[in-house]
């Protein structure tokens, strides 16, 4: 072999040899690359043995005894979490909508991850008092002090307040304090009627008013309060609301609507003739005399038999129980005539006080049969309770 | 080293086709077009391209991982490096924030149904009451099972000090919780039904037996699903027996006490009172009308039970007066 033949033999060696490893430091690598777990579809899930109050061990999901993966994270991840992560909640806010994280869900965790953050300054406030299974339950037990209160509602303020700086003046407080369990806002519910973008728009509307709904739950308000507790949420939903809508949310949920639906309820009426009754509450005119011009005079009987807590207790126990609302009106007319009875002779100032009592009684007793008679010991019971109680006036005010 | 060489650049091939393969059925898996799918510039067959759907986006990262399935999506977090507190918080929310619209989707479906011209009626109430708890119960269930957790507990550390301790449940073992919510809820929508008339007093006696009975059921219900020492847990926190003595008699002393107190409240059977409408007028401090046998045998029930608990709460006193 020349020289010449030897320097290229060796020089083809040398290749081959690189060659070779090369290919085999490809090998490793793609093998490497195959033996990671695939990210997008699900992998399996940690347990932890968990002893239960009887003494056995389950398994479940484990969320805290899991080791950090750092050294399994896929080299195709959509991203790394430590990338998104910062102290500055800013930074770690955007880090997060850069990867696409939805709004809403960077908002519940960093209002949690806050909430987090102030549970051992709440803590320092006022620690849990926990009331044992078998003491009795008195509502002043456990209750803050009035120092402890506002300092926690100070803490609220804080969070509230970080809360709307990282995110504008249009995070919600309320509306994810109501995740801590399955339950919608009063508002929330009031405007379900509503399509859905002016649902949502409408719901953060009332919520951005701030209006005391809770406080005046609380504190028992007037009618007065009421009233116009409700002209301030149509004033915060006049802006997103058609007049159709508004229209329909005072009908839903006024005091007024409320009030008129309370004496409508056994009496039909078109939802013209609803809205026609709930103008005339709001105007304070009575109800039986807006019923006389709308319905006719003959109908005002009927409004008034029906709009009676008499006659709402005792048609809603029948309707219970599967009976007629003919069983009502029967047992209201013995209602009614002995009611009148018991007025005119309560009133007749003739008989002594000892013998208009006995009269009465006699009154009552013979109600009380005619209504067993007609809807049976058990569903009697209703009116004869409503009867009892006028007879027990009745007789309280008797005079000589 | 040549024929090594061949070998080694054989292997190379076929694990680069495997490489290949399992990037495209990612891609095929994650809704996005696979590679070599494009088009040919040459086909004849050219249409004009219409606006992409939202749909067909190109997902983004958070996309890439995100799952409806809460177990998947906590392995890809986990898989990312979330830390695990962080995979607690995003996945109970995102169970919870789901239940919550399915809520909200039945509120709107009962908002559109309702003539609102009038109340909405008993059954019509008392049916979408017992579909709310449902739905509740389902999500109690889900985080549960999916977080390894109370839910009590959870809610606790997610919302921080904003959170709501509740212990109702804690004597319960999670695994049999679902199961004692499934039965409580399916005798609370049987007595809903009987709830107003029992309310005026006006049951039929055979409804009163249905109800007495439910009791007992639920009792038995619950006895075959808990084991002796978790029913006895039960027994003493929320029996009706325990109800009525933290409800209707005067505090305990101490947790011995208390415990006595509601065997003797079991035996005599004090907590279900006949609502007849004698008992019903007493509520409102008038005289009943007449005798009523149940009401009668109830009294005297009632009155052997004070007899008895009295003698009891005073053996108790004197042994702790001893003791002191």
């Amino acid at each position: 072999m020349s020289r010449s033949e030897k320097s290229q033999d060796r020089r083809w060696r040398v290749c081959v040899a690189l060659g070779l490893g090369l290919s085999v430091l490809a090998n490793v690598v793609l093998a490497f690359r195959l033996s990671l777990p695939e990210v997008a579809n699900g992998g399996s899930q940690a347990t932890r043995a968990v002893t239960e109050p009887d003494g056995t061990t389950i398994e479940v999901p484990s969320l805290a005894t899991v080791e950090p993966r750092s050294a399994e994270v896929p080299q195709d991840a959509p991203f790394l979490w430590r990338d998104i992560e910062d102290e500055d909640y800013r930074t770690y806010i955007a880090n997060l909508r850069a990867v696409g994280c939805p709004e809403i869900v960077i908002r519940d965790l960093v209002a949690a991850e806050l909430a987090q953050a102030f549970t051992a300054r709440a803590a320092a406030i006022r620690r849990p008092r926990r009331l044992e299974y078998w003491r009795k339950f008195e509502p002043a037990h456990g209750d803050p002090t009035q120092a402890e209160l506002s300092q926690y509602t100070m803490l609220l303020e804080e969070h509230g307040a970080l809360l709307e700086e990282l995110f504008g003046a249009r995070f919600i407080q309320d509306d994810w304090f109501g995740l801590r369990q399955l339950q919608l806002q009063d508002s929330e519910r009031s405007l379900a009627f509503l399509p859905e973008p002016q649902r949502q728009a409408a719901v953060h509307a009332l919520a951005l008013a701030q209006l005391d709904e809770l406080g005046l739950e609380m504190r028992g308000g007037t009618d007065l309060d009421e009233r116009t507790l409700f002209n301030q949420k149509l004033d915060a939903l006049s802006p997103i609301l058609s007049q159709a809508e508004l229209e329909e949310f005072r009908l839903r949920s006024s005091p007024a609507a409320r009030a008129v639906r309370g004496r409508v309820h056994y009496f039909d009426c078109t939802v013209e003739e609803f809205r026609e009754l709930v103008d005339a509450q709001e105007a304070g005119i009575p109800l039986a005399n807006r019923v006389g011009e709308l319905f006719g005079p003959e109908r005002v009987a009927e409004f008034e038999k029906v709009s009676h807590p008499y006659y709402q207790n005792m048609r809603g126990a029948l309707d219970d129980a599967g009976y007629s609302p003919d069983s009502a009106d029967s047992a209201w007319e013995v209602l009614q005539e002995t009611r009148v009875a018991a007025a005119e002779l309560a009133g007749r100032g003739t008989l002594s006080v000892a013998v208009r009592a006995r009269q009465l009684g006699e009154l009552r007793i013979e109600a009380e049969r005619r209504l067993d008679e007609l809807l049976g010991e058990h569903l009697a019971r209703v009116p004869q309770r409503d009867l009892m109680t006028d007879f027990d006036r009745i007789e309280r005010r008797l005079k000589p | 080293m040549m024929r090594l060489l061949q070998l080694s650049l054989a292997l190379n091939l076929v694990l680069a086709a495997l490489t290949w393969w399992r990037a495209d059925s990612e891609r095929v898996a994650e809704g996005g077009p696979a590679d070599g799918f494009a088009p040919s510039e040459n086909r004849q067959f050219k249409r004009v391209a219409r606006t992409p759907t939202r749909a067909s986006a190109p997902p983004t990262p958070w996309a890439a991982l995100d799952r409806e399935d809460p177990t998947e999506l906590i392995a890809n977090l986990r898989s990312i490096g979330c830390p695990e507190e962080t995979i607690r918080d995003l996945v109970y929310f995102k169970i919870c924030r789901g239940y919550r619209e399915r809520l909200r989707q039945l509120e709107t479906a009962a908002a559109w149904n309702w003539d609102y011209t009038r109340y909405l009626g008993r059954p019509d109430h008392h049916r979408l009451e017992a579909d709310r708890r449902v739905l509740s119960n389902e999500m109690l269930a889900q985080v549960e099972s999916v977080l390894g957790q109370p839910f009590d507990e959870l809610a606790v550390e997610v919302f921080g000090f904003v959170g709501q301790p509740a212990e109702d449940e804690e004597y319960l073992p999670l695994s049999k919780r679902r199961q004692v919510r499934e039965v409580r809820e399916s005798y609370r929508a049987l007595r809903d039904v009987f709830s107003h008339r029992q309310f005026n007093g006006a049951l039929e006696p055979v409804e009163e037996a249905i109800l007495a009975d439910s009791w007992r059921q639920e009792e038995s219900q619950l006895a075959a699903i808990l084991t002796p020492r978790e029913f006895e847990e039960w027994f003493f926190r929320e029996s009706p027996a325990a109800v009525h003595v933290r409800v209707h008699l005067d505090a305990a002393r101490s947790e011995t006490e208390y415990r006595e107190m509601v065997r003797l409240a079991h035996t005599y059977d004090v907590a279900h009172r006949p609502r007849s409408i004698s008992m019903v007028l007493g509520r409102f401090g008038l005289p009943g009308p007449g005798e009523d046998p149940a009401v009668k045998e109830y009294q005297q029930r009632e009155a052997a039970f004070n007899r008895e608990l009295r003698q009891l709460l005073d053996r108790m006193n004197h042994g702790s007066t001893i003791h002191e």
